[in-house]
C-alpha cells in the first residue's frame, strides 16, 4: 500500500473515531388532552382550577370489559389478589402534586391550575391556629423564607401565564402534553385519567420538611404514589374522569394524537 | 477488534520499523537536534557530535549526514556538554544545555576551519523554547521543587500547571479528576479502577514532572484530562545522597469560622479549626555500582500524620512509607536497562472525618501500591531507537471497622472483654446516622480491594532526512490489563439507619430503618486496552514542524460475570504545527489538536456488575411500622447493580481539543507567552435509569416499566452528555538565570456542561424537558497562579506561591448542580449563588551551610500565611436555615513545616 493511500485509509477511518448511532428504543410522545367542559360543569360548576392531576399512559391495550369502567389491559388476576400490573411503556401527568408551604395544603393542590396566590387562597383557604386566615401576603412571606425564593415567578404552584387547562372554542377544556423518554410500539393505547379528589397522593411521602414551624420536627410535604399507571384502579375512585376512548398509535406518528376524556366515574 | 483495522494498526508499526534512515526519541527523555555547516555556510557532513551529561551513563556520539544535519534521541533529562568535532575545523563545545522531559532543542553550529583540536568554547544563552513543539503543559523540574513550598507532594505540583484546578486528582482544563493519566517513568499507574493516581511518592526521588494538558502527540493518547509523567532519579557517577526531617503544625494560627454546618454563620472562635501535626523522615542514596555501566537509586520516606477535621470526635492518624529502588545499566553500547520497585504501603485511622460519626463507628483504611517497572532501551542505528516497557501495578485498598484499643483515649474506639488490641469487629451491625442524628455503632462496611495493570509497551522512533525534509516517525503499540478483586460486606449483615424524631433534640435518635443483607459478595472486574500510535514529526523547512499521527484505540472491560461493557476499537487523529519565525529559537507560534478518547475505567464496567447482594428492608421505631410503599420484607438485589441495561453501539467518550498559543523569548531567559485551547468533552458516561416514568415536570414517579419499584440502569453515552471549556492563558517564564526563577500565569476560562464526574448522573432520571447546561463548580473564570524564588547571598534561598481564584457562580435554575437535580428541577428564576474567590500565600525560606563533606539545609515553609478560610466548594441541594448553600470545604488553616537535611 503506498504512503498516499495508506494516509487516505487513515483519513476515512479518524472521521469514524468510534462514533455510532445509540440506537435507544425511547421517544418523546406529543399530544392534546381534551377534557369535556361538561363534565367540569357539571362536577366543579365550570371551575377549571379544581381539574384533579391527570395521569397519561401508554398501555399495551385497552379492555373496558374488566372493571366497569374505561381501563388499560393488565396483567392476570390471580385468585384474590388485585387486578394485575397494567406495565405502561410510558407516560406523563398534566400538573404535579405542589407543596404550598402550609401543612394544610400537604396533598391539597396542583401546578398548573392557579394564575395567583389569591386564587390558591380562594379554593384551598388556610385557617390558622389562632383563628386569622392566610393572605396572599402572609403566603408569599412564608414561602420566600420557606424555600428561599425571592421573586413570585419561582413559586412553582402558581403558573400565571401558562396554565396546564385553557378553553377551547367547543367549551372544552385543553392541556398539551409531552410523554417523554418512553417506548411507543404501533398499537399501543394512550389512556387518561383525571383524579379529582387527590387520592394518588400521600401524605406520608414526599420531600422531607425541615423548616415548617419553630419545633424542627420532621414531616412530609406530600407527593402522589409511584405506581398510579401500574395499577390506577387503587387511585380510580368515583367523582373522577376517564378516557374512554383512547387514541392509538400509530406507526412513525410521535405526535398530534388526541386523548379525550369523556367519562365520569360515579 | 475488526480484522481490518488490525491489519492496519500492524502496518503502521511494521512500518515505522522498516523506514530507512530513522532515528529516536522516547517518552523520558529528550533529544538535540541541528545542522552543522561551515564558515562558508555550507553544510558539513561527517562532523562528529558527542553528549555527556551527570545524569547519562557514558558518552554519546552520532555523526551528521552529508546535509550536515543529526539528530541525538534519548537523551536523560539534565545538564549537557555537546562537542563538535571535525578534521580540519575548530571543535566546538557547547556548555550548560539544558534538556528536559520530551524536549527537542535545535543546536545549529558554524565549524570555523581551523587545526584539529582547537577549540572554541561557548558558553552561551540557551535556547528555552521548544519551537518544535505545539503540546501545551508544563515541566516542574527540580528545582522548582526544591525552591518553591510545596508540601513535598507531587500532586500539588502539579498545580502549577496552567489550566489546572482542584486537589490531588486535578481538573485539567475542564476535565473530571477521573479523566486524567498518571505514568511513573512513562509507565500508566492510573489506578485501573477510578483512574485516579494510585501512589504517594517520595519527593527526593523525582528528577522532573511533566504536565501536558493538551495538543497530545498521538504518542501520548489515552487521556481525556492531563497526561502527568514523574521522572525519577538515576543516581549517576558521583554518590550522592542524604537525610532529612521535617515537621508541621496546623496549630498556628485560631480558626476563623466554623460555618460547615448548615446553620451556617461565621462563627468567631479562640480554638484552632483542626489539630493537625506530622513528622516526616525522608533518606536518599544513589551513584555507581559500576562508573557509566551501573548505577542505583534508592529513597525511602516515612510520614504520620495527625490531623482532626472542624468537630470530628476522632483524629485521623496517617501512617505511610514511599520506598523506591532503581538500577540504570548500560552494559553494551547502545543499549541501556532500567528496573524500578516502589512501594507505597500506609495506613489511614478514623478516616471518617466528621461531627457526626462517633469513635465506635469509624472506618478504617489499609491501602498499598507496588509499582515494578522494567525498561529496555536500544539504539538499533544512529537513526533507529527501540524502546521496550514493562510494568505491574499492584494495589490494595482495604476499608474495615477501625480496630480497637484499650488504650484510655475516648477519641479512639475500645475494646471490649474479650477482645485483643487491634480487633476489628466484623459482628456487630452499624449504626449509622442520618438526617443530623449520629453514627453510633462500629463501622459500616468493609471492603477488600486487589487491583493490578500490567502494561507493556513498544516503541520504534526513525529520523530521516528526504527532500522534502527531515521527518521524525515514530510507531508503538501498548497493551494495559487490568483486573480488580472486591470483597464486599456489612458487620453482621445487617446496618441500622438512625434519625432524630426531634431535630432539635441530638439525643432523640430512633431507628428509622434497617437493612438485612444475604451476606458478602465477592466480585471480580477484568479487561484490556490496547493503544498503538503512528505519528510524524516533519520539518519541511528550517523552523517550521508539522505533527500528524494517528492513534488506535481497543478497549475491553468486563463486568463481574465477564460480559464485555466498555468495549470499542476507533482511530483518531492528532496533529499540531510550530513555527520559529526568528530561525533563532526565540519565539515561536504553535497551533495543535485532536481527538481524544477516553479508554475507560474498571468502575465503568463494575457499574454494571450482575451480582448484587440480595438484602430485606425493614421499618424502624420511627415510622412505628406503619405499612408504606418504601416497606420491603422480601429478598431483594441492591440498586444499581441488580437490573441494568448496556446499549449495543456506545459511542465513545471523547474530547475534541484545539490549543493555538506562541511564546517570545525576551532575552535573559525571560519567556512570555499566550495560549489559547479548547476542549470540547462529548458523549460522557452517563448511566441513566429507565425503568421510572416520570411526571409532568420529572419531579416524581408515577409509574414502572418493568413492574418492579426498583432502578434499572442503562449505561450511555448520549450527545446530551457534554461539556465544554474554553481558555485564555497569559504567561511570564523566567528560569533560574542570575539567580531569579518566576513563573506566573494567568488563564481566563469558561466550563459548561455536566459536573465532572465518573459517570455523570445529572441526566439519570429523564428530564421531562431539554437539558440545560448550568455553570459548573469547577468554573473558575480568573486564576492567576505565580511562583518564584530567589537566591539569595550566603547561602539563602526564598520561595513564594500565590494562587488566586475567582468565584464561580452557581446558578440554581440549573440542575445538574443539586445533588442528582431533579428534585429541585422547578426553575427558580433569577435566584443564584456563588463561590466567593479565594487566594493564597505560601513561603518558603532555605538556609544551605556547605562543609567540607556535603551541605547542611534548615528550610521553613508557611502555608496560607494569611489564613484565609474561604470555602473551596459549596454543598448542593441543601440550604442552611438562612436560605444559603453552605461550604463543603475551605482553605486549610495557616501551617507551618520546618525541615533539617543533610546531603553529600
Amino acid at each position: 500500500m503506498s504512503g498516499k493511500r495508506l494516509l487516505a485509509v487513515f483519513a476515512v477511518l479518524a472521521l469514524l473515531v468510534g462514533c455510532e448511532e445509540e440506537e435507544i428504543e425511547q421517544n418523546n410522545l406529543d399530544g392534546t388532552l381534551v377534557l369535556d367542559g361538561a363534565l367540569v360543569d357539571e362536577v366543579f360548576d365550570g371551575d377549571a382550577r379544581k381539574i384533579g392531576m391527570v395521569y397519561i399512559g401508554i398501555f399495551e391495550d385497552f379492555d373496558p370489559e374488566q372493571l366497569g369502567y374505561p381501563y388499560p389491559s393488565t396483567g392476570p388476576r390471580v385468585g384474590d389478589q388485585p387486578i394485575g400490573d397494567a406495565l405502561p411503556y410510558g407516560g406523563t401527568s398534566i400538573g404535579v402534586y405542589s407543596y404550598g408551604c402550609y401543612r394544610a395544603l400537604a396533598c391539597n393542590m396542583l401546578t398548573g391550575r392557579y394564575p395567583s396566590l389569591e386564587d390558591v387562597l380562594e379554593v384551598n383557604p388556610i385557617e390558622l391556629e389562632d383563628g386569622e386566615m392566610v393572605s396572599a401576603e402572609t403566603m408569599y412571606d412564608q414561602c420566600t423564607w420557606y424555600y428561599g425564593w425571592n421573586a413570585i415567578e419561582e413559586f412553582s404552584f402558581v403558573g400565571q401565564d401558562d396554565l396546564d387547562f385553557q378553553k377551547n372554542d367547543d367549551g372544552d377544556y385543553e392541556a398539551s402534553f409531552r410523554a417523554w423518554h418512553g417506548r411507543t410500539p404501533p398499537g399501543a393505547r394512550i389512556w387518561a385519567f383525571a383524579d379529582n379528589d387527590f387520592t394518588s397522593c400521600s401524605p406520608d411521602q414526599g420531600v422531607v420538611n425541615r423548616r415548617y414551624g419553630d419545633d424542627l420536627n420532621f414531616f412530609r410535604e406530600g407527593t402522589n404514589y409511584a405506581d398510579v399507571l401500574n395499577f390506577p384502579d387503587k387511585y380510580v375512585t368515583d367523582g373522577d374522569f376517564i378516557s374512554s376512548e383512547p387514541p392509538t398509535l400509530e406507526a412513525d406518528k410521535l405526535d398530534g394524537y388526541e386523548v379525550r376524556i369523556d367519562y365520569l366515574k360515579d | 477488534m475488526s480484522r481490518g483495522v488490525f491489519r492496519l494498526m500492524i502496518a503502521a508499526v511494521l512500518l515505522s520499523l522498516v523506514l530507512p534512515g530513522v532515528a529516536a526519541a522516547t517518552e523520558q527523555t529528550g533529544k538535540i537536534r541541528g545542522t552543522v555547516t561551515d564558515n562558508n555556510g555550507e553544510p558539513l557532513g561527517g562532523v562528529v557530535i558527542k553528549a555527556s551529561s551527570p545524569s547519562m551513563q557514558g558518552e554519546r556520539d552520532v555523526t551528521t549526514g552529508e546535509q550536515g544535519d543529526y539528530w541525538m534521541p534519548g537523551l536523560p533529562p539534565g545538564e549537557y556538554e555537546v562537542t563538535f568535532l571535525a578534521e580540519g575545523h575548530q571543535t566546538n563545545v557547547q556548555r550548560g544545555v539544558r534538556i528536559s522531559i520530551g524536549s527537542s532543542l535545535t543546536l545549529n553550529v558554524t565549524l570555523h576551519s581551523a587545526e584539529i583540536g582547537a577549540a572554541v568554547t561557548v558558553v552561551d544563552e540557551r535556547p528555552t523554547i521548544d519551537v518544535s513543539s505545539s503540546s501545551a503543559g508544563q515541566v516542574v523540574t527540580r528545582e522548582y521543587l526544591q525552591a518553591l513550598p510545596t508540601g513535598r507532594s507531587y500532586q500539588s505540583a502539579v498545580q502549577f500547571a496552567p489550566g489546572v484546578t482542584g486537589g490531588s486528582n486535578p481538573n485539567a482544563q475542564g476535565g473530571s479528576s477521573r479523566e486524567n493519566k498518571w505514568l511513573l517513568d512513562g509507565a500508566n499507574t492510573s489506578d485501573p479502577v477510578t483512574g485516579t493516581f494510585s501512589f504517594n511518592f517520595n519527593l527526593d526521588a523525582i528528577d522532573e514532572i511533566e504536565v501536558i494538558t493538551g495538543a497530545f502527540r498521538a504518542e501520548n493518547g489515552g487521556t481525556m484530562g492531563a497526561l502527568i509523567n514523574v521522572r525519577t532519579k538515576s543516581g549517576s557517577n558521583e554518590f550522592e545522597g542524604g537525610v532529612s526531617g521535617f515537621y508541621s503544625n496546623g496549630n498556628w494560627s485560631p480558626k476563623r469560622d466554623a460555618s460547615f454546618t448548615p446553620e451556617g454563620g461565621q462563627i468567631e472562635g479562640s480554638e484552632f479549626d483542626r489539630d493537625s501535626q506530622s513528622v516526616t523522615l525522608a533518606a536518599f542514596l544513589g551513584g555507581p555500582l559500576l562508573r557509566d555501566k551501573l548505577w542505583f537509586f534508592a529513597s525511602m520516606q516515612y510520614n504520620r500524620s495527625v490531623s482532626t477535621a472542624l468537630g470530628a470526635r476522632s483524629p485521623r492518624v496517617f501512617d505511610g512509607y514511599q520506598l523506591f529502588a532503581k538500577l540504570t545499566a548500560s552494559p553494551f553500547p547502545r543499549n541501556q536497562f532500567m528496573i524500578s520497585v516502589a512501594n507505597s504501603p500506609a495506613s489511614i485511622g478514623n478516616r471518617t472525618q466528621s461531627s457526626l460519626v462517633d469513635p465506635d463507628a469509624q472506618l478504617h483504611q489499609y491501602q498499598n501500591s507496588l509499582t515494578v517497572i522494567g525498561e529496555w532501551r536500544w539504539q538499533i542505528t544512529n537513526n533507529v531507537l527501540a524502546r521496550v516497557h514493562y510494568s505491574h501495578l499492584a494495589s490494595d485498598v482495604d476499608v474495615t471497622p477501625q480496630p480497637c484499643t484499650w488504650r484510655d483515649d475516648d477519641r479512639f474506639k475500645h475494646c471490649q472483654e474479650g477482645q485483643q488490641e487491634g480487633y476489628i469487629d466484623f459482628v456487630t451491625p452499624a449504626r449509622l446516622g442520618r438526617a443530623g442524628a449520629r453514627s453510633t455503632q462500629n463501622g459500616s462496611s468493609y471492603s477488600i480491594n486487589d487491583r493490578s495493570r500490567d502494561a507493556i509497551r513498544a516503541t520504534v522512533t526513525g529520523y530521516a532526512l528526504t527532500p522534502i525534509g527531515s521527518h521524525e516517525i515514530k510507531g508503538g503499540i501498548e497493551f494495559d490489563f487490568l483486573s480488580a478483586d472486591n470483597l464486599f460486606g456489612y458487620p453482621g449483615n445487617i446496618r441500622h439507619y438512625d434519625r432524630l424524631r426531634d431535630g432539635s433534640d441530638p439525643n432523640s435518635d430512633v431507628n428509622w430503618y434497617w437493612i438485612e443483607r444475604q451476606g458478602q459478595l465477592f466480585q471480580n472486574n477484568s479487561g484490556e486496552t490496547v493503544f498503538a500510535f503512528l505519528q510524524d514529526t516533519w520539518e519541511p523547512v528550517p523552523g517550521l514542524t508539522i505533527d500528524l499521527g494517528f492513534k488506535f484505540d481497543h478497549s475491553n472491560l468486563k463486568n463481574d460475570v465477564g460480559e464485555s461493557i466498555v468495549s470499542y476499537d476507533a482511530v483518531s487523529p492528532v496533529g499540531g504545527l510550530a513555527w520559529d519565525p526568528t530561525g533563532q529559537q526565540k519565539a515561536k507560534v504553535y497551533a495543535g489538536g485532536g481527538i481524544l478518547l477516553d479508554e475507560g475505567r474498571l468502575a465503568i464496567s463494575s457499574f454494571l456488575d450482575k451480582n448484587g447482594l440480595g438484602q430485606k428492608l425493614y421499618l424502624g421505631e420511627f415510622f412505628e411500622n406503619r405499612g408504606t410503599n418504601f416497606s420491603r420484607d422480601q429478598w431483594f438485589r441492591s440498586s444499581g447493580q441488580s437490573n441494568f441495561e448496556k446499549l449495543d453501539s456506545l459511542t465513545v467518550p471523547r474530547v475534541y481539543n484545539i490549543v493555538a498559543g506562541f511564546e517570545v523569548n525576551l532575552g535573559a531567559n525571560t519567556i512570555i507567552g499566550m495560549e489559547g485551547a479548547v476542549k470540547l468533552f462529548r458523549n460522557l458516561w452517563e448511566d441513566d435509569e429507565v425503568n421510572y416514568i416520570w411526571n409532568g415536570t420529572g419531579t416524581n414517579s408515577i409509574g414502572v416499566v418493568n413492574g418492579v419499584q426498583d432502578n434499572f440502569f442503562r449505561l450511555r453515552t448520549p450527545d446530551d452528555a457534554q461539556r465544554n471549556w474554553f481558555g485564555l492563558t497569559f504567561s511570564l517564564q523566567r528560569n533560574f538565570f542570575k539567580n531569579l526563577l518566576l513563573d506566573i500565569n494567568y488563564t481566563l476560562s469558561m466550563t459548561r456542561g455536566l459536573t465532572p464526574s465518573q459517570i455523570t448522573g445529572a441526566l439519570d432520571n429523564p428530564t421531562q424537558r431539554p437539558y440545560e447546561y448550568g455553570w459548573l463548580y469547577t468554573d473558575r473564570p480568573h486564576v492567576i497562579k505565580a511562583a518564584a524564588a530567589y537566591k539569595l547571598p550566603f547561602g539563602f534561598q526564598i520561595g513564594g506561591t500565590f494562587n488566586f481564584t475567582s468565584g464561580s457562580r452557581f446558578d440554581r435554575t440549573y440542575y445538574s448542580e443539586k445533588g442528582g437535580g431533579y428534585q429541585n428541577f422547578v426553575a427558580e428564576h433569577g435566584t443564584f449563588d456563588s463561590v466567593n474567590p479565594w487566594w493564597s500565600l505560601d513561603l518558603k525560606i532555605m538556609y544551605r551551610l556547605t562543609l567540607p563533606y556535603g551541605k547542611v539545609w534548615l528550610s521553613a515553609e508557611l502555608n496560607n500565611v494569611t489564613n484565609n478560610r474561604q470555602a473551596t466548594g459549596i454543598s448542593t441541594g441543601v440550604l442552611n436555615a438562612r436560605g444559603e448553600y453552605f461550604a463543603s470545604g475551605r482553605q486549610g488553616p495557616m501551617s507551618m513545616e520546618l525541615g533539617l537535611g543533610y546531603e553529600w
